[in-house]
Formats: structure tokens, C-alpha cells, sequence
């Protein structure tokens, strides 16, 4: 058995170009490719982007800093700690990653039935005119 | 009797022009003299869905249509009168609907919905077609079962009842189709736990009806007219919003924009069809969590999202991974 | 050659040319996002293939890879382009899989991998990415290589996938892993070998088949 680490050079690039062992090559090469989902790269596209926010952040703090450290600090701390960043308050729980895949399944629903017909949101906001309560939750503020 | 023998020759005429009307195709013909429509109907699906497939941009009617929505844990329901006279549509709405007035006049080309209180036309692209499209798509696809079996009169005509269902056995929607018309007098969608997600039934029809020339016409005086496109603009201008749409040229034309409240977050939703696909993109300043939307989707839904300037973006829709991927990439994504 | 010919996913690989790939660097440097975006529409599903066999499970395996984009994505500025993006790719992913494996302190070798779990359906439509020269394999086989890269051991493993399924040339295995490219070949052999083993079975049927 060939297993020597001390293999010659020579030997060794033969027998890494042997029928046999090129035949196993073509096998592996021949494994399917592998995929990645949309979900994935939604996700990675979501850590990029905080990545980016981060970065940019840390930026302007260096710009900052060296004139007025202290100043800084407590900037930084106020953004971080004080000043809720604009757009990134955290879903709760699901719910509106639900919610709104939720509308999409139940608005296609809709369109699937009513062909030229209204739209479930335009029947709402008749509905809305004529006073009757809708559930606050699914409240829709209409094409404006 | 000479009036009347001139009445009767020109009803006759009418008569005789409408009947020419509904055997020539309003479509192109293939070079095989069939008809083409905008959907393929696929070969291997039972008659009576093939009839309704072929019949659709042909078939003449009027009724009275019930429509149900599941929306949330509530229940819509709303009554549309109906004309059709093959690709053209009238719908109007009884004098107890909170829609009294409103007119939707459709043609192949756009769809016109009158809107009193507020004078005003919306032009929109037309959606018959997508929902037909939609229907043909889904029957063609591998592994979705479709059986035909007898079903009971609706609207006092004799139905064959078409039941769609996935690989699994789950059903996805059942159609009730009128035996020689080919008119789908019911049909009733289901979500994947099987319950009913939107249906629709006629409950009285004619297929002989009188059609008037200007059934299909909607003009009205001093009226303003506005496009889906212009709705969105003014959107974007009122909430701050960034104007981020489907560009031209793509297949997917905007049917609807509108603002949304959804899980008390202030949300822009477009929603686009075309090619019988549906595709709606959600703007909110908000962060969205990818991976929960993702085990969220139901089977054949993708969703893609990315965020820009503050705001996040989900994309959804019926459409294979790599194109909605694409789709995403061309808005910024 | 020809082997067994059964379904088989359509590869999906993407190529970036010399220029265009040095244009995406230089967008990369200045942190642009779109230009990221297709070096890892280019990349990621080489990376995660490679990943994919060094980690027991494909979740782990797609989160690691998100790590490898990230990481790429926070050092742009010192990728020097000495090597090319894809061989620094493989480098960032090699690295963290050895540094996981220390972490959950166990050798990958010691690791039992289950089997990527993939209940798709196999896609079966004509498609203009059909490389006829690839070599289609039937099910049966596909796993037993698979098991038989699972049961060697991770260095053996590493130069195999990056070798012989990612064209990487020896020089840049050998920066990959850093080890000199002796050792780099020579691992090759053993883990060729190895695999010629696991599936001599299949590869005598077959033999005996082309002979009738």
C-alpha cells in the first residue's frame, strides 16, 4: 500500500495521474453542485447590511474623536444606548414577518377569485367608510 | 306594422352581429387556425377544465357573484353583478353594497374602475387574464393532481366539479364548471391546513344575455384619471418612503399600492401579476427577520429581502428563487 | 467516460472573469455593496459546497458560510490580491471550519456527518447550464462518495474538495492550508485512495458492466 508520506516526487505525480486516481477525480468532480436558499442570502443580505450600518458608525467616531473624545463618547453612547436608531426597532416575536406573508398568501387568495373583480383591500375600505370595526391588527390604511 | 316590421329587422340585425361577434375569435389564431390565448391549456387535464380553459376569452354571460375572503380571522364578503362578453367585463354593485357605484369596465388592453365619491377613473392594467393564467399554471405543474367528477347545480345549471390537489393529496381549490358553456359558476380555494381561503359563487346566471355597446365603455364627465403608478407616487410623497418600484420592462405590471397596517407597523405594499405570477414588495422602516419569512413561506412562495437607507425591503412571491433574486437585485437588493 | 446517468441538479456555477472580478475588487475596497453582492452570487455556492463536507450539518454548514461572506466582507480592505478572491474565500472558510472544530473541542474527524438532507425534487427540464461532459451519477453512488469523503479525515477531506471538485491548483492549497505542496499532493493520493476504497464495489460493477 502506498501510504508513504515519503513518496518520491516523481512516482507520486504518476500516480496522481493514473487511470485509477483520475477516475476518482472524475467522480468527485461529478457531484452534484451545491445551492444556497433565497432565505439564506436574505440573511446574509440583513448581516451585510448591519455590518455596513456598524461600520459606518464607527467611522464617524473615528472622525470625531480626536478632537473631542469625551465628546464622542458620550455621542456614541446616546446613539447607542439613548437615541433609538431609525428603522431598526426589532420585530416582535414573528409576528410581522408573519403577517406579512400572511397578506401576501391571503391577497393572492383574494385576486385568485375576484379576477377583474375589487381587491380585498378596496372592499376594506368600503367597508371602513361605512363604519364597521375591523380587527386593529389588520387595519388598512388604504391607497391614500 | 311598419315601424315594428323595422324594430324587428334591426333586433334581428343586433341579433345576428352579436351571434357573428361571439363564434369569431377576439384573439389572434394560431397557424393551426386554434385559438391563441395568453395561457396554455395544458393537454393532459379532465374536459370540463379544458372547456373553461378554452371558453374563457370567449364566453358570454351575466350574474350575480358572491365573493368570500379569509382576511385574518375575519371573513369578507361582498356581492359583484357581473357582464361578460368574451375578454370584456362589467361589474357593478347592488344598492346595499358599501361599493354601490363603483364601476369596473375591463378589456384586454386595461381595466377602469369608476370611483363616485371621488370622481374619479383608475386605469390599471387588466387582471382577468392573470387569475385564468394563474389557474392554467398551476394545473400544469408536476405532481398536481386534477379530478373531474359530477357536481350539483349551482345557480340552477348542472356543474362538473373539478378538484385540484398537490402531490401530497392536499386539495388547493375545486371548480365548479357549467357542462357545455364552460363557465365557472364556483370555485373555492384552500391554504395548506385546508381551510377555505376565498371563494367565489355565482348565484344566478344567464348565458344568453342582452349586451348594449356601451356596457363595456367607462367614461364619465369632469372625471380624473389615475394610474396605480401615480397612487404609488403619491404615496411616496405623503409617508417619506423611498420610490423604490418595478422598473419598466419587466413583465410585472403594479396592480395595486396602498399603505398597510400590518403587526401595528406602518407598511408600503405594491402588488404586481404578470405571466400568471404574483409578486408583492413591502417597504417598512422596520428590521424584518429573513429566516423567520422564510420557514414562514408556504410551499412554491420565495421571499427575498434587503435593507437600504434605513428601510427594509421584502420581496414575495410565486415566482422560482432565481428570478425573484434577480427581481430583488434590479431594485437594489 | 460515461457512468451511471441519472437525475442530476444543474450546475449552477458561475464564473467570473480576469477584469471583471478585478473591477468587483476595486468596488469592494470602497465597501460597495452591490459589487459584494455578486462576488458572493459568484462564490457562494462554491464556498458552501466545500463547507458543506467539512461540517456535520447543513444548517451549520449555510451559517458558516454566511460567516466566510461576512468576514470577507469586513476585511476587503486587507485582501491584497496576492491570491485570487476565490482561493482568500477558501482560505476564510477553511479557517473557520478548523476553528470551529476547536471549538466544540473534537476533531472534525471524530464528527459523525449525517447526510445533507436534500427532499427537493430533482429537476428534470432541459436547461442551457448542462455541461455534457460531466460526468451524471446515479443516487446510490453520489451518497456512497459522499460517504466516503465524510470518513476521511478533514486534511485528507480539504485538499480532495479543493482539488479535485474546485480546480484550485496545488500552489494555492498549499497557501490554503499551509503546508508545502508535497504534502499537498501527497494527501491527495491518500484521500483518493481512500475513496477508491469505499467504493470499489461500485467501481468493479461497473467495469464489469462496460465489459459485456
Amino acid at each position: 500500500m502506498r501510504n508513504d508520506f515519503e513518496m518520491k516526487r516523481e512516482i507520486l505525480e504518476e500516480e496522481l495521474n493514473s487511470p485509477e486516481q483520475l477516475h476518482v477525480r472524475e467522480l468527485v468532480r461529478a457531484l452534484p453542485d451545491e445551492t444556497l436558499s433565497l432565505t439564506w442570502r436574505s440573511g446574509l443580505n440583513a448581516r451585510l447590511q448591519s455590518e455596513m450600518v456598524r461600520r459606518r458608525k464607527l467611522n464617524l467616531f473615528g472622525w470625531v474623536w480626536k478632537p473631542a473624545v469625551g465628546l464622542a463618547l458620550a455621542g456614541a453612547l446616546a446613539v447607542a444606548f439613548i437615541i433609538p436608531p431609525k428603522g431598526s426597532a426589532p420585530a416582535r416575536g414573528g409576528e410581522l414577518e408573519k403577517a406579512l406573508v400572511t397578506h401576501y398568501v391571503e391577497s393572492t387568495a383574494s385576486w385568485e377569485v375576484a379576477g377583474d373583480g375589487v381587491s380585498m383591500g378596496e372592499v376594506k375600505d368600503a367597508v371602513n367608510q361605512h363604519t364597521i370595526s375591523v380587527d386593529p391588527e389588520q387595519e388598512d390604511v388604504g391607497a391614500l | 306594422m311598419k315601424p315594428l316590421g323595422f324594430a324587428l329587422s334591426i333586433l334581428l340585425l343586433l341579433g345576428a352581429t352579436a351571434a357573428d361577434a361571439q363564434a369569431r375569435p377576439r384573439r389572434l389564431l394560431d397557424g393551426k387556425g386554434k385559438q391563441k390565448h395568453n395561457w396554455v391549456v395544458p393537454a393532459q387535464i379532465p374536459p370540463a377544465l379544458k372547456l373553461a380553459l378554452n371558453a374563457f376569452d370567449r364566453i358570454r354571460y351575466s350574474g350575480t357573484r358572491v365573493i368570500q375572503v379569509k382576511s385574518g380571522t375575519n371573513r369578507q364578503q361582498h356581492t359583484e353583478l357581473v357582464l361578460t362578453n368574451g375578454p370584456e367585463t362589467r361589474i357593478e354593485f347592488p344598492p346595499e353594497s358599501p361599493l354601490h357605484g363603483q364601476i369596473i369596465v375591463e378589456n384586454p388592453t386595461e381595466r377602469r374602475q369608476y370611483f363616485p365619491a371621488r370622481n374619479e377613473i383608475q386605469v390599471g392594467p387588466p387582471q382577468r387574464d392573470q387569475a385564468i393564467q394563474r389557474l392554467a399554471t398551476i394545473v400544469a405543474r408536476r405532481g398536481v393532481n386534477v379530478d373531474e367528477t359530477p357536481g350539483g347545480p349551482v345557480a340552477g345549471m348542472q356543474t362538473e366539479v373539478v378538484s385540484i390537489s398537490d402531490k401530497k393529496g392536499n386539495l388547493l381549490q375545486k371548480l365548479w364548471i357549467e357542462n357545455k358553456s364552460g363557465m365557472i359558476l364556483k370555485r373555492e380555494l384552500y391554504d395548506r391546513l385546508g381551510t377555505l381561503q376565498a371563494s367565489f359563487e355565482f348565484t344566478q346566471a344567464n348565458l344568453n344575455p342582452i349586451i348594449h355597446p356601451t356596457d363595456f365603455k367607462l367614461e364619465r364627465k369632469g372625471v380624473r384619471t389615475i394610474t396605480p403608478d401615480d397612487i404609488l407616487t403619491r404615496i411616496i410623497r405623503k409617508e417619506g418612503f423611498q420610490d423604490v418600484r418595478f422598473p419598466a420592462g419587466t413583465p410585472y405590471k403594479l396592480e395595486l399600492a396602498r399603505m398597510q397596517k400590518l403587526a401595528s407597523q406602518r407598511v408600503l405594499v405594491q402588488q404586481y401579476a404578470g405571466n400568471g405570477h404574483r409578486i408583492s414588495l413591502y417597504q417598512l422602516n422596520t428590521t424584518v427577520d429573513p429566516s423567520r419569512l422564510g420557514k414562514i413561506a408556504p410551499a412554491g412562495v420565495q421571499v427575498y429581502t434587503w435593507s437600504a437607507g434605513g428601510a427594509s425591503f421584502v420581496l414575495v412571491g410565486d415566482l422560482p428563487e432565481a428570478e425573484l433574486k434577480d427581481l430583488g437585485h434590479r431594485l437594489g437588493g | 467516460m460515461e457512468l451511471c446517468i441519472g437525475a442530476t441538479r444543474l450546475a449552477s456555477r458561475e464564473h467570473l472573469d480576469h477584469a471583471a472580478e478585478a473591477a468587483l475588487i476595486d468596488r469592494c475596497r470602497r465597501q460597495d455593496m452591490d459589487a459584494f453582492g455578486k462576488l458572493v452570487d459568484a462564490y457562494q455556492n462554491r464556498v458552501f459546497g466545500f463547507v458543506r463536507r467539512m461540517v456535520p450539518n447543513v444548517e451549520e454548514a449555510s451559517d458558516v458560510t454566511q460567516e466566510v461572506f461576512i468576514r470577507a466582507f469586513q476585511s476587503f480592505g486587507r485582501f491584497d490580491a496576492r491570491s485570487s478572491v476565490r482561493t482568500w474565500l477558501f482560505r476564510i472558510a477553511y479557517n473557520l471550519c478548523i476553528d470551529r472544530a476547536r471549538k466544540v473541542d473534537r476533531s472534525i474527524t471524530e464528527v459523525g456527518m449525517s447526510l445533507a438532507q436534500d427532499t427537493e425534487e430533482q429537476i428534470d427540464v432541459a436547461d442551457n447550464r448542462w455541461q455534457p461532459e460531466k460526468v451524471a451519477l446515479d443516487l446510490e453512488l453520489q451518497e456512497a462518495i459522499e460517504e466516503g469523503i465524510r470518513t476521511m479525515s478533514e486534511k485528507l477531506r480539504t485538499v480532495l474538495i479543493l482539488h479535485d471538485r474546485e480546480d484550485t491548483p496545488y500552489e494555492e492549497i498549499a497557501r490554503i492550508v499551509g503546508t508545502p505542496i508535497g504534502t499537498v499532493k501527497s494527501r491527495l493520493f491518500l484521500a483518493r485512495a481512500h475513496l477508491q476504497n469505499v467504493l470499489k464495489n461500485y467501481l468493479h460493477s461497473e467495469v464489469t458492466s462496460n465489459e459485456k
